[in-house]
């Protein structure tokens, strides 16, 4: 039967000296004049200045209770909690003293306490001087397990600490990065252009307004199917149909210009550029396309292409040399007249000369000259003189001699027109020129027909004259003769 | 298991092949714990299914990684987090060994939750001796061959463990013989 708690055995028990010590390693037992009677085996190895007949106070320091070392703060303490300091080690005992009723004897029944298993090595122990019912090292493990635990909350701090820097710049990034988003959804949604998102399979997943506006189908109506089931019709060109699937199964992006039909079957032309979006892995997750509404351009491209044709066909075919300058004076045109007459092919002239490679020198510098003159200010000899007077807005008309590659010269009468665009600022130059060559050889046939003529008259003239006088000569003979004069008219003209 | 377990287990993988190596291990295995408290408790699948997963993505057989980790125990977890209780249980390995049950025992009062191998060390002689090793749990001799062969280089003394006694033939438990030289060179 088990006693009440603080009641001695009923028989009393004793433990035999071995093995007290073994359950004790680090007991002492003093006598009442506090002096080492007996110690532990284990205490005597940590402090080997226990020694039977030393005073306690000459190895230890009293550190709880509060007090001297006496017999007195012994007795007064008893059933309290001691502590106490080696005086050369500082390691601390923590026990009990105990007087025994039997003997004067006090007994100390404690262990060395620490915080940190290491101090039991540094202290020469090791598990084996506690004795096993000494929770001392379990103490240890407990602490150890704190000290791990600590460490795992420190080590879960610092990654926390970093994690939340991490996170903040990542929500600032993205904050920034749905702000972008908001503003191109936003233009996505505003623009007057159609645009089209599809999925991988090339599906519709959104339209804008625009889209609506462009073909007459709603988001809702568009949804699942391919834009090319909605829009296509009978004059969408099939080859351009094929491209765009080979490109889109490709996974490429392409720009294309197509007829497509709107929701209420009008016809127009489309120009869609088609760009694949990518995840961060590389796969293609949706397709985005930009459409615009291009059927008025491709009308007036007709009717530019009209035109030109027009403008070509009477370059081509103008009789006239017609070469074109930009404002540098560098040809820009130079028309199949023009490389007939001067003997240079297009090739070698546009955007690589000035029309003073088939000019005389000497015709610039006095054109220069006379120009100067007339303007009131200096006109230099060179590019300058051609267009000066057009530039003031009147065609300028003159002769010049053009000089042929081969060398050879020839007249032209050369019309410069200056060119101007729609808000009155020079663009260009335009100089017609006709070849004088024929006309001035005609003048020169009738001038010399004309001379000889005159000639042909003098000669006549003096023919007739002689005739006169001989007409003259026979009347006066026939005279002397007493006879009439043949030549009765001659004499009447005689004062002439 | 504990945490410490795992986070072991997680610091011989990274010591060996880095982070990625570990991430692409924790993915093989469905864990997604970025730490594992020391103390905490956790289910033995987690750590079953990480040694499973190594030895996929390393190729290596799995008692070769379960040998491999009970080395890595001994010599970095347990000398890292426990160097002075390992200090002060003994310097010389049969000293060390009489110890070592009781340290299981001990470790029980602090991790309530420790379910740890029970086990004893009978005929010791200065050059070997038997141990006696009950687990409720299965698979894990290699772990304890590993524990012991790094126990020995830990005291500098390489230790040769085989299993004399197979739990899964019969018996309730393992026996591993522990040999080696008394007077290393």
């Amino acid at each position: 039967m088990i006693n009440a708690t603080n009641q001695p055995a009923s028989q009393p028990i004793g433990l035999p000296p071995e093995q007290f010590a073994v359950a004790f390693p680090f007991h002492f037992a003093l006598g009442l004049d506090l002096k080492f009677l007996q110690a532990g085996s284990s205490l005597r190895r940590l402090c080997p200045d226990v020694r039977v007949g030393v005073s306690l106070d000459q190895i230890f320091n009293p550190i709880r209770p509060l007090g001297e070392i006496s017999l007195n703060w012994v007795q007064d303490n008893q059933s309290r909690f001691f502590l106490l300091e080696h005086r050369t080690t500082k390691l601390l005992l923590r026990g009990e003293f105990m007087r025994l009723p039997t003997n004067d004897t006090l007994v100390f029944l404690g262990s060395p306490w620490f915080t940190d298993s290491s101090e039991i090595i540094a202290q020469g122990l090791n598990l084996e001087d506690f004795a096993i019912h000494d929770p001392v090292a379990d103490m240890l493990q407990v602490f150890q397990a704190n000290k791990m635990a600590l460490e795992d909350a420190k080590k879960l701090a610092v990654k926390l600490t970093a994690q939340r820097a991490e996170l903040r710049i990542a929500n600032e990034r993205l904050q920034q990065h749905e702000a972008e988003t908001r503003k191109l959804a936003l233009i996505a949604e505003r623009t007057d252009n159609a645009v089209v998102l599809t999925d991988a399979a090339g599906k519709v997943v959104w339209v804008n307004a625009g889209f609506t506006r462009l073909t007459g189908y709603t988001l809702d109506e568009s949804i699942g199917k391919k834009p090319g089931s909605l829009l296509q019709g009978p004059e969408t060109d099939a080859a351009t149909v094929q491209y765009m699937h080979n490109q889109l199964s490709m996974g490429e992006g392409f720009k294309v210009q197509i007829i497509n039909y709107s929701k209420a079957g009008r016809k127009y032309w489309l120009s869609s550029e088609v760009q694949p979006i990518r995840n961060e892995a590389g796969e293609i997750i949706n397709f985005m396309a930009i459409q615009s509404d291009i059927t008025e351009r491709k009308n007036s491209e007709t009717l530019l292409l009209d035109t030109s044709a027009l403008q070509r066909a009477m370059l081509e075919g103008a009789g006239y040399a017609i070469i074109a300058t930009n404002t540098q004076g560098i040809i820009q045109l130079f028309n199949p007249a023009a490389e007939r007459m001067l003997g240079y092919p297009a090739s070698e002239m546009v955007g690589k000369q000035s029309p003073g490679v088939f000019h005389v020198a000497e015709e610039i510098v006095a054109r220069a000259q006379e120009l100067t003159a007339e303007l009131a200010h200096e006109i230099k000899p060179g590019f300058e003189a051609f267009v000066a007077k057009a530039e003031l807005g009147q065609p300028d008309q003159r002769e010049w001699t053009y000089v042929r590659k081969d060398g050879s010269r020839f007249p032209v009468l050369l019309s410069v027109t200056t060119l101007f665009d729609a808000r009155g600022k020079i663009t260009g130059h335009l100089g017609v020129a006709s070849d004088l060559t024929e006309r001035k050889r005609d003048e020169e046939k009738l001038r010399a027909t004309l001379s000889e003529l005159e000639l042909f008259n003098r000669v006549m003239m003096k023919r007739e004259q002689r005739v006169l006088e001989l007409k003259r000569e026979i009347n006066q003979m026939l005279a002397e003769n007493g006879r009439p004069p043949a030549y009765p008219s001659v004499n009447e003209t005689k004062s002439e | 298991m504990y945490g410490m377990v795992n986070k072991a287990f997680k610091d011989m993988v990274v010591m060996h092949h880095g982070e990625s190596g570990w991430e692409q291990i924790k993915a093989k295995a469905g864990v997604d714990m970025d730490v594992f408290m020391s103390n905490e408790s956790y289910s033995d699948d987690i750590t079953y299914n990480l040694i499973g997963a190594a030895s996929e993505v390393l190729k290596v057989p799995a008692e070769q990684i379960l040998i491999g980790f009970g080395e890595h125990w001994v010599m970095h977890t347990a000398s890292e987090g426990y160097g002075g209780l390992m200090k002060a249980a003994g310097k010389a390995l049969p000293e060390f060994m009489r110890n070592l049950p009781n340290f299981h025992s001990r470790v029980t009062l602090v991790f309530p939750k420790l379910q740890p191998p029970h086990f004893r060390c009978t005929d010791i002689t200065d050059r070997s001796l038997n141990l006696p090793y009950y687990s409720h749990r299965r698979g894990l001799a290699p772990f304890v061959v590993g524990l012991m062969q790094g126990l020995g280089k830990n005291v500098k003394t390489p230790v040769v463990v085989r299993q004399v006694a197979v739990k899964d033939q019969g018996g309730d438990h393992d026996v591993f013989g522990v040999a080696w030289n008394p007077n290393p060179a």
